[in-house]
């Protein structure tokens, strides 16, 4: 009984290979087919909505279904139970189910249905009646989905360079978006910031992230990043930390104040408290050349500074020294200790925000991306400055035409306007225009900015007709002898603040698209 | 018992079965119907037009299988008495009187029920527990029937005027309805030479009581598949319209589903039918033989199926087809 149980399930292994064998093809053709359906549907919706590399994705997902369809035969393959039944089917009456069923069981037909359920399956000829060949209307499905593939590949596709332009700028704002990341895990790692710094920075990144995000061309990211680089850079303040530098510079030079020199630029607040310290105990019984040394040291050193708390504190420190009043000693030591730890911790944020800009702007094109093809003509009001003409503004309409060409690449353009004064072609490059040199920080010229006149005066109102136009104009006459009109400052802040203000009420005001562009490229082509 | 046993089982039914088809010119699924219902041990309802032969394969089937046969020709004044039998008054040889138990037609081992529907539902209800129980209550008596006893009631589905269909319950402990078709041109020359133009047939007797208990026993163990089985069940269970997997045509016309003695028949049957075969084991095809013979008169349809004109056996054939689909 058992040898013809074994004999069954022998043949019945034999029948399970076969259907393995049969349930692979079937389900290739059926993956075939459903590959390339799904791949003509791609096809025709690449015509509708841009798809990048629509070929390759066809590829990809027909291999997917393949494999799916030929590992599903695989892993799930026929058990011997539904073998038996399948068997059944081909004309063996349910023998061999029922034989199988009964092996545990105790019948007195067991053993005549075992034989005759053995007899027959030997007679079996399942090669014969289990074809391996798929239904022929699945071939013929194949066939007809075949040239219906052939057809849409055929059919043209007029969004093919849309489609790379999307996926090049997604790459691009992956990338960039990356630096941001970058960026932001950097500041939360700084520990020169303090936790208002940090949350700040991480905010403006966490902006310029979102931006990144709609930015609808590469350019707009561009512009997005330097925006941001540029609110960095003028976070960056370079006066006091420049100050302790000049004086660790002056200090160091003298015989008597080169170890207070020394500690200051080594930037250790413990040495620098020991070394003030020292001066404060010294100054009490230094003899008088000693002292006028000191003092001229620090006199020296006062005036290399620009201007603030360190320089009050150097000057105060050199008073109280001339007047040898050991309270005002104490204090003013205390005041120059504290300006020095101040500025110090500002060269600290400086190179955090630096290395944040750093980071932005890693690998990008210095002199900008343009993208675009084509021609264009516009209107606009602008604003202009002329080189050593001192100021001007105004406002007037103009037309301008411009090309560009590829990201990275050149730019021309020329425009003309009538109005009563500063029309300047921003393309053509302005006062910024100065090429950083290798190894150096860009280096802005100076621009002369207006401040109000100190003190209160007469006040007198103008009017006047110029070309037909009238307007008013409203001036103050100042009593104070010291006022100044003005003074130079670096070019980038300025526009820095213009630039700033500008995107502000952009934001807030409605402005025309079309403006937007305008208004954002005059200030970027200011810095360049 | 091994194959030998089984074979001789096998080759006796098949001798039974030749010897009657002898003087039954034609009529083979009848005749293989009657012998599958002769050997579960059930009752046959014989549905034909006069003259098929329902009668002569009657008492055929009794001569071959060595049985005792009555014939009860049902009429509208036929009294249940005529049929089980009647106490009557008996004098003994010293003059005293005492009832004696006559005992009716019932009593033998076929019993042919004639025209079944001419008689009244009384005379008919007479009838009940012998094919059921296979006993004869008189009065306070119990009478047991002799083994095996079956009844082959015959109807006639043209003259329906004075009839009284039987009902439910009766039709109930018929094993099987067979409808007893009219013989083709083929089939009519055979009959024609056998019955006017030559001697009449020497039937043997092939088989006794006995064997017959015998083999109905052997018969009952004949294994089934789980598969072959639940489809069987399925098949009772989709007569009924509230069934969930049941067929359209069953929620549409079926009134009374089939009760649970239509499954026992179905699988009793056929275990029967799949040995006359020569198979050892139940197969669907031999459920598919049995169902329509056992189911066609245990389900009830509605006025909807008598006014589309759908008939029981489109019903059975669907519920073959649906089931068979589940399993």
């Amino acid at each position: 009984m058992e040898n013809s149980y074994k004999k069954i399930k022998s043949i019945l292994r034999k029948v399970q290979r076969w259907l393995l064998l049969k349930a692979i093809l079937r389900n290739t053709t059926l993956g075939i087919c459903v590959a390339i359906t799904l791949a003509i549907f791609i096809i025709l919706l690449s015509r509708i909505i841009p798809i990048y590399k629509v070929y390759d994705i066809c590829i990809y997902l027909g291999g997917i279904v393949l494999a799916l369809a030929i590992v599903l035969a695989i892993v799930l393959p026929l058990k011997l139970k539904n073998v038996a039944k399948c068997v059944d089917t081909l004309g063996l009456a349910e023998r061999i189910t029922t034989a199988l069923e009964l092996k545990d069981r105790s019948s007195i037909y067991k053993e005549p249905l075992v034989q005759d359920a053995v007899v027959n399956l030997g007679k079996l000829n399942y090669k014969q009646k289990i074809p391996l060949l798929p239904n022929k209307k699945i071939l013929l499905a194949i066939l007809l989905l075949t040239i219906l593939f052939c057809g849409a590949m055929l059919l043209p596709d007029p969004l093919k360079d849309k489609a790379q332009q999307i996926h090049d700028l997604k790459v691009y704002k992956n990338q960039e978006e990356k630096k941001v990341v970058k960026a932001q895990k950097e500041v939360k790692e700084d520990k020169a910031l303090n936790l208002e710094e940090k949350k700040d920075l991480l905010a403006k990144l966490d902006a310029l992230k979102k931006e990144v995000k709609l930015a609808e061309s590469n350019k707009e990211v561009d512009k997005a990043i330097e925006k941001t680089a540029k609110k960095l850079e003028q976070a960056i303040d370079q006066t006091l930390p420049e100050d302790v530098k000049k004086l660790s510079e002056t200090l160091s030079e003298a015989q008597e104040t080169k170890k207070l020199g020394e500690a200051i630029k080594s930037g250790q607040m413990e040495d620098i408290q020991k070394q003030l310290e020292g001066m404060k105990s010294s100054a009490k019984s230094m003899d008088p050349a000693a002292k006028k040394s000191l003092e001229d040291t620090l006199s020296k050193a006062s005036s290399a500074m620009n201007s603030g708390d360190l320089k009050d504190s150097i000057d105060e420190l050199n008073s109280a020294l001339s007047s040898g009043d050991d309270n005002a000693i104490t204090k003013s030591v205390d005041s120059v200790k504290g300006a020095v730890k101040s500025g110090l911790s500002t060269q600290g944020k400086n190179k955090a925000l630096a290395q944040a800009q750093s980071n932005l702007q890693e690998g990008q094109n210095p002199s900008g991306q343009a993208q675009g093809t084509g021609q264009g003509e516009g209107q606009g009001t602008g604003q202009g400055q002329g080189t050593g003409q001192g100021q001007g503004s105004g406002s007037g309409a103009g037309q301008g035409t411009g090309q560009g060409q590829g990201p990275g690449g050149s730019g021309a353009g020329n425009g003309s306007g009538s109005g009563d004064s500063g029309v300047t072609p921003y393309s053509s490059g302005g006062i910024a225009n100065k090429a950083a040199t290798p190894g150096q920080e860009k280096e802005y010229e100076k621009v002369f900015t207006p401040s109000s006149l100190g003190g209160q005066g007469q006040t007198s109102q103008l009017t006047g007709k110029n070309n037909g136009n009238s307007g008013s104009s409203e001036s103050s006459i100042s009593d104070d002898a010291n006022a100044t009109l003005g003074q130079l400052t670096p070019y980038n802040q300025v526009v820095g603040d213009y630039s700033e203000k500008a995107m502000e009420n952009m934001n807030n005001a409605g402005i025309p698209s079309g403006m937007e562009d305008i208004v954002k490229g005059y200030f970027t082509s200011l810095n360049d | 018992m091994d194959e030998k046993e089984i074979k001789i089982i096998v080759d006796k039914i098949k001798a039974v079965e030749s010897e009657v088809s002898k003087a039954i010119i034609g009529q083979r699924d009848v005749i293989r119907q009657v012998l599958i219902a002769v050997f579960t041990g059930g009752n046959v309802l014989l549905e034909g037009a006069p003259g098929l032969g329902k009668t002569q394969l009657v008492k055929t089937l009794s001569k071959v299988m060595n049985l005792s046969f009555s014939r009860i020709q049902f009429t509208p004044d036929l009294m249940p008495a005529d049929v089980v039998g009647t106490n009557i008054i008996m004098k003994d040889e010293k003059g005293n009187s005492r009832f004696e138990f006559q005992y009716g037609p019932i009593f033998a081992n076929l019993v042919l029920a004639d025209e079944i529907n001419r008689a009244t539902p009384k005379t008919q209800s007479a009838l009940l527990e012998a094919m059921q129980e296979h006993t004869v209550t008189v009065g306070n008596n119990t009478y047991k029937l002799s083994e095996p006893f079956m009844v082959l009631a015959t109807q006639n589905p043209l003259e329906n005027e004075g009839t009284y269909p039987l009902p439910e319950a009766q039709l109930d402990r018929f094993l099987f309805k067979l409808m007893v078709p009219y013989p083709n041109l083929q089939e009519l020359k055979g009959i024609i030479g056998v019955t006017v133009n030559s001697e009449p047939i020497e039937l043997n007797k092939v088989i006794d009581r006995s064997k017959i208990l015998e083999i109905r026993d052997v018969l009952k163990k004949v294994p089934m598949s789980k598969a072959v089985e639940e489809y069987a069940l399925k098949i009772v269970l989709a007569t009924h319209g509230d069934y969930e997997k049941a067929p359209e045509l069953t929620k549409k016309y079926i009134r009374y589903g089939a009760s649970p003695r239509a499954a026992q028949t179905i699988i009793s049957t056929a275990k029967v039918r799949a040995v006359m075969e020569g198979r050892y084991n139940v197969a669907f095809e031999d459920i598919k033989y049995v169902a329509h013979a056992a189911l066609r008169h245990r389900f009830f349809m509605n006025f909807d199926a008598v006014a589309d004109g759908i008939t029981a056996e489109e019903i059975i054939d669907q519920i073959l087809i649906s089931q068979l689909d589940k399993v």
